[in-house]
């Protein structure tokens, strides 16, 4: 009961952003129109989106490169006011109380810094502490928490200018984590970052998340972090969305089918099931490929083993790259 | 601490990082300081008084124009250019900030720096060699205080407003620099106003800029009367006020139309 009454954390409704662009002509030739005559050209960035987002959810915004997910993060926290439709955080508008909302609110862009380059880091961290008004044990206290997971205490002394990319990125987390917020907007947060530092800062996403019921929105390119945090994915192209719904459920609508690579003992192989297909019969290899709703691999294995020893086998789960690929060229054909 | 006021202080820290800037913008004054002089001293050879000034009082007006001079910094304008050009100014509209409060917090740590920093050495400097910059009376002081105050207001603001711009523009070229000069030459920070003719000095009666650098400068040298120094800071109130409406009304408009560059 409780849980309905609890209004959405994020609500957009139909959200529109289009941007002017002049549009230019190349040449030299061209160079000389476009100084007198610049042609306007309306690019629809964001073309119509709606959605909602619950307390506690961790949701992935994923597609290509200009799909308009910036565009959308950076509607939602103010900076760009929408061209048409709405959008509503914890019931206010961020076109009229963005002071109000940016408050709860911590926004890591992957390729920006909020640190001060020369200073520093704790230089930083202390004028955070002073704009969101965190009293000194509260935030001694979330200190803690953050050097616990992002070992910030490492680099707290060293300017922001000296530190690796790394270091940076975990700076800009516990900068945008200092005031506790209830909503957590990361926009590429693991951009050309290795895989050391990818891991802990999933696992940080994944521990706020837990502890304080923070709602996170993400944006990445990194399929990676989506399938290791989002419960929800919302797939955006062309300013659409075309498909919002689990990682699982994407995969079941999209390539619904896994493979299963037995190796035998014996190259005489005469194998058959009803529900479960041979894609091909190499040497002593076998490929089937199988439905899971249809049945579960435990079934198939028995079922194979009850015929010829196995002596070793592998499960090929789809690549969700593929996936995402597939769902990417469908353009604007709703999957879901 | 305050947000605004822990800005300024970041400001000042920043700012007494850079060593070498210190030292080469210090050079440049002590150089500017010498030259003016000279020029002035030049300029007065066998003249006694010109316009109500003499030549001790000129020399301690350029004197106190490297002064004000090296204040007086907005760096709004440059703030802004670069952070449109980089798509920055999302990461300030991120804070629950009034963000041009925070330009103007840390345009005032750039200016304590600068007290701090430049003022010292370019008077021991020029009470040493040149001339000891002393002001007519206390008064005259006091009121040149303030008058300074509301100047460096109206340079703020006309330097925000042309920031303001760059939301629009994104490249605006030399505009920038070619206002800083105008600004500079208008205000009769080289040469006093008194001395262009009297037609120019009408029409710069009803512009600003005299109202930036020359107005406290003269109070400060005694040109200008107590009484006449009070109009002045009057007019200097109505020029803050002009120019802060028009900075609220564009301010509105560009953050309504806000551009983010890139991302």
């Amino acid at each position: 009961m409780e849980q309905k009454t609890t209004p959405p954390v994020i609500k957009a409704v139909n959200l529109s952003k289009e941007f002017i662009t002049k549009k230019k002509e190349s040449g030299i030739k061209g160079a000389v129109k476009n100084l007198f005559f610049a042609k306007n050209t309306v690019k629809k960035a964001v073309d119509g989106i709606s959605f909602e987002v619950q307390r506690g959810e961790i949701v992935g915004f994923i597609g290509p490169n200009g799909a308009g997910k910036s565009t959308t993060i950076k509607m939602m926290c103010g900076i760009l006011n929408p061209s048409g439709g709405e959008v509503w955080i914890n019931g206010l508008s961020p076109k009229k109380d963005r002071q109000v909302i940016v408050k709860d609110l911590g926004v890591v862009f992957g390729q920006r810094s909020q640190l001060y380059w020369d200073l520093r880091l704790g230089e930083s961290f202390e004028l955070l502490r002073r704009i969101y008004e965190v009293d000194k044990a509260k935030y001694d206290a979330t200190m803690e928490d953050l050097d616990r997971i992002l070992n910030i205490n490492d680099i707290i002394n060293t300017p922001v200018r000296q530190l690796s990319l790394g270091q940076r990125m975990r700076g800009d987390l516990a900068a945008a984590m200092l005031h506790s917020p209830a909503l957590l907007f990361l926009d590429e947060p693991t951009i050309g970052l290795d895989v050391e530092v990818k891991y802990s800062i999933c696992k940080f996403i994944k521990e706020i998340n837990k502890k304080y019921q923070t709602t996170v929105i993400l944006t990445t390119h990194d399929l990676d972090d989506v399938q290791a945090l989002c419960d929800r994915i919302i797939i955006i192209n062309d300013g659409k969305i075309v498909s919002d719904s689990s990682l699982e459920d994407i995969i079941d609508k999209t390539s619904p089918e896994r493979q299963l690579i037995v190796d035998l003992y014996t190259d005489d192989i005469q194998l058959e099931h009803p529900r479960a297909e041979v894609v091909k019969i190499e040497g002593q290899r076998v490929t089937l490929k199988f439905r899971k709703t249809e049945i579960s691999a435990s079934e198939l294995i028995s079922y194979i083993s009850k015929q010829y020893a196995i002596r070793d086998l592998s499960l090929v789960e789809t690549d969700i790259d593929d996936v995402i690929r597939q769902i990417y060229k469908q353009q604007r054909e709703p999957v879901v | 601490m305050n947000p605004y006021l822990y800005m300024t202080k970041m400001k000042l820290l920043l700012s007494m990082n850079y060593r070498f800037d210190f030292f080469t913008k210090l050079a440049v004054q002590v150089i500017l300081l010498f030259v003016t002089s000279f020029f002035w001293k030049a300029a007065y050879r066998g003249i006694d008084t010109v316009q109500m000034v003499n030549e001790q009082q000129m020399i301690i007006y350029s004197v106190m124009s490297i002064v004000l001079a090296s204040v007086f910094t907005a760096s709004v304008e440059s703030n802004i250019r670069s952070k449109v050009r980089q798509g920055n100014v999302a990461v300030d509209y991120i804070k629950p900030v009034n963000v041009f409060w925070m330009y103007f917090a840390e345009d005032i740590g750039n200016m304590v720096t600068n007290i701090i920093q430049r003022v010292a050495p370019v008077l021991i400097c020029a009470s040493f060699f040149i001339v000891v910059p002393k002001p007519v009376s206390l008064a005259h002081f006091l009121l040149f205080l303030t008058s300074s105050c509301f100047s460096f207001l109206i340079l703020w603001l006309i330097s925000a407003l042309v920031g303001l711009f760059y939301f629009k523009v994104i490249e605006m070229g030399p505009i920038g620099i070619i206002k800083d000069y105008l600004i500079r030459l208008l205000a009769g920070t080289f040469v006093p106003i008194w001395f262009f003719p009297s037609s120019v000095q009408t029409v710069l009666q009803f512009l600003p800029f005299i109202y930036t650098y020359q107005l406290p400068l003269s109070i400060f040298i005694g040109r200008t009367s107590l009484n006449d120094a009070l109009w002045g800071m009057l007019i200097q109130i109505l020029w803050v006020l002009i120019f802060f409406a028009l900075f609220v009304r564009l301010k509105n408009h560009v953050e309504r139309n806000i551009l983010v560059q890139g991302g």
